[in-house]
């Protein structure tokens, strides 16, 4: 490990980077081909940017730093992309895919950071790998704000199906929407340009505080929102949904959920200051998914609701009030057609977890999987409705969401700083 | 006849309050000894609470890694179970010293047995109470996934589970503290092999079907809901 860090630091210097270069950063080990591909979008985005500047692309492990020399010779556009490469993380994707993608991510700004490039621009591996989905025009929109218009971040907005990333529009979109007051529809993006003001406020060993870090993802927007950067999003069309075959339900819950919760301990004194939100700059043409015909079974997740009802209440009374609680018996008598789970109802739950994840009122991996059965419960009520108003209608009901998450805000805030108070209420 | 039974009573009297007397000094000492350990505990605990509040102790058992050990306890802040450490800790002393200096003041040697014994005894109050923070958790570990894995009977399992453990702990308490230890072992054996015999033989005989049909079920349904939605 010190040998490959002592490499790495050895071919920072030699590459010579100035502040006028960009970082682009792929997350997986590259294939000829994939490499071949990407280089070739790469230098077919660079002349579309109206302020060309040197490129360097990073590449995880030491084992390609030979490959992108080889690669000229078939490149179309000759483009003399230099290359470097960063210690690869050993997180297991298969078990943690998050974690392990926010480990890389740590591992590519602090390589940024040591080279003080002007921005970094981290693909994703549908990115790398998906010629389709990042066209070079994609690419280009990516790289330009940071580099053309000033923006700090550049979040990328995906075309989705109605019943596409759920766990997005239920928890991480309404909730850093309410807290930080952007509306940055993915706030765990796999595609993102950090400008050098936003590397900044990263450490140098960033990688290398791993205690700290473990078990963190790197929720940019709500930082870049901390510091008062500018972000903007461009919208970058279709995106296939990535496949997490093996991982639980409660499992992904805790993984994404989380970090969230965890950050938002870090991070309250700024979030009670803020009231509403804002929408942010968006760049390029909106398109649109293609929708599922079929609609949604809502029996197993209404299923799953009761069955959390009859034999979970003992515990999820010790994170939520009994009124909630009454709430969640009286819904439970519903038949799947009339299922509803108000909006207020599922933002106080979440509000809830997040205090009592804060609070450590029962063991963290059993807070995960009592949220487990409310969820399902919430996406057969978002299932139930689309159902009913159609498929074009789910993103207005998302925002829809999102809005409520902020009128709620007082009801986190107010638990949160007098959270013994639902005892005696 | 009448002055002999006098003089008898007399006797024993005086007997009883020579020995009383005689226990008096170190009953108090007994006494006096918890008082001031436990004023001198209650002491400890203050200061190490406040040094530990001044250097962010919580924080830094956070940063170390091993905030898994206060999950344990979660309610509990990792300061606040330091103190009790050592308050308890120096009422422990405290009642030892107490028993020691009761065992000078009489002349009975009473205070070996009782010290050994004493500390079987607070092994076994460790043994209980890890026992119920154990089958708690395991309870709760089984009840939430059962229902998350859809099974109708999971409250049972879980109910079972804890029984299980707060059965294991008692046959381990009792027999640390040496009470009817051959019936605990045999009705220990009898009752945890019958219960898993029960269960072995529930499921790979009677319910062998039942449950090859219930889970054939859950994948299928399973397969028709995952076609749509996707949730990460």
């Amino acid at each position: 490990m010190a040998e490959l860090e002592t490499q790495q630091e050895l071919k920072t210097e030699t590459v010579g980077t100035s502040h006028a270069t960009l970082l682009l950063a792929v997350p997986a080990p590259l294939g000829s081909e994939t490499l071949l591909s990407t280089i070739t979008r790469i230098s077919q985005a660079a002349p579309l940017l109206s302020f060309p500047c040197p490129m360097l692309l990073a590449i995880p492990g030491e084992k390609a730093q030979e490959e992108p020399l080889a690669m000229e010779e078939g490149n179309p556009a000759r483009l003399s992309l230099r290359y470097v490469s960063y210690a690869q993380p050993t997180t297991d994707p298969a078990v943690t895919p998050w974690l392990a993608n926010a480990a890389i991510q740590r591992s590519i700004f602090s390589l940024a950071n040591k080279l003080g490039t002007r921005a970094c621009t981290v693909l994703g591996t549908d990115a790398a790998f998906n010629r389709e989905f990042l066209t070079p025009e994609k690419l280009t929109l990516l790289m330009g704000p940071s580099v053309e218009g000033g923006f700090d971040l550049v979040m990328p907005l995906y075309a989705m199906q109605a019943f596409d990333d759920l766990l997005n529009k239920s928890i991480l979109y309404p909730l850093t929407r309410a807290l930080y007051g952007h509306r940055v529809h993915n706030p765990l993006a796999n595609e993102f340009q950090v400008s050098s003001k936003l590397l900044q406020r990263f450490p140098e060993n960033f990688d290398k505080d791993s205690v700290r870090q473990q078990g963190r993802l790197l929720w940019l927007a709500s930082t870049a929102a901390n510091q008062n950067l500018k972000i903007c999003q461009v919208q970058l069309g279709v995106r296939r949904p990535q496949s997490h075959d093996g991982i639980e339900l409660s499992d992904a819950l805790a993984q994404l959920a989380g970090p969230l919760f965890t950050d938002m301990e870090d991070n309250a004194a700024f979030w009670q200051r803020v009231r509403g939100s804002h929408d942010v700059p968006t760049f390029g043409n909106a398109v649109i998914a293609s929708e599922v015909t079929n609609a949604v079974d809502v029996h197993r997740m209404i299923d799953a609701f009761e069955l959390g009802v009859r034999n979970l209440r003992e515990i999820w009374s010790l994170v939520l009030p009994p009124v909630t609680l009454m709430e969640l018996k009286k819904l439970s008598r519903l038949t799947p057609d009339t299922f509803h789970m108000p909006d207020a109802l599922w933002a106080h739950i979440i509000y809830d977890f997040a205090l009592a994840h804060r609070l450590r009122n029962i063991h963290r991996t059993h807070l995960f999987g009592a949220l487990t059965p409310l969820y399902l419960g919430w996406v057969a009520s978002y299932a139930v409705e689309v159902n009913a108003v159609g498929m074009a209608m789910a993103e207005d009901r998302v925002e829809q969401l999102a809005r409520t998450f902020e009128v709620e805000k007082p009801y986190l805030l107010s638990r949160w700083r007098w959270p013994d108070r639902f005892h005696s209420s | 006849m009448w002055e002999q039974v006098h003089q008898a009573l007399h006797q024993s009297i005086q007997r009883v309050i020579f020995k009383i007397a005689t226990l008096l000094p170190g009953v108090l000492a007994l006494v006096l000894a918890l008082l001031i350990f436990t004023i001198v505990g209650w002491l400890l605990a203050l200061i190490l609470r406040r040094i530990l509040l001044a250097i962010q102790f919580d924080t830094r058992v956070e940063k170390w890694g091993i905030a898994n050990l206060s999950e344990w306890s979660p309610a509990n802040s990792p300061t606040f179970l330091m103190t009790r450490l050592v308050f308890w800790g120096t009422f422990l002393i405290g009642l030892f010293v107490g028993i020691a200096a009761f065992d000078a003041s009489s002349a009975y040697g009473v205070s070996a047995y009782i010290v050994s014994y004493l500390s079987k005894v607070v092994a076994a109050i460790l043994v209980l109470l890890v026992g119920i923070v154990v089958a708690r958790f395991l309870s709760r570990s089984v009840l939430i996934n059962g229902v998350n894995m859809n099974m109708q009977y999971a409250r049972l399992l879980s109910l079972g589970v804890k029984w299980l453990v707060l059965v294991f702990t008692a046959a381990m308490v009792l027999d640390h503290l040496g009470i009817a230890r051959s019936i605990v072992d045999l009705g220990f054996g009898i009752l945890f092999g019958g219960i898993v015999l029960a269960l072995a033989l529930a499921v790979g005989l009677g319910s062998r079907d039942l449950v090859s049909r219930s889970l054939e079920r859950e994948n299928l349904k399973a397969a028709k809901e995952e076609d749509v939605v996707r949730h990460f």
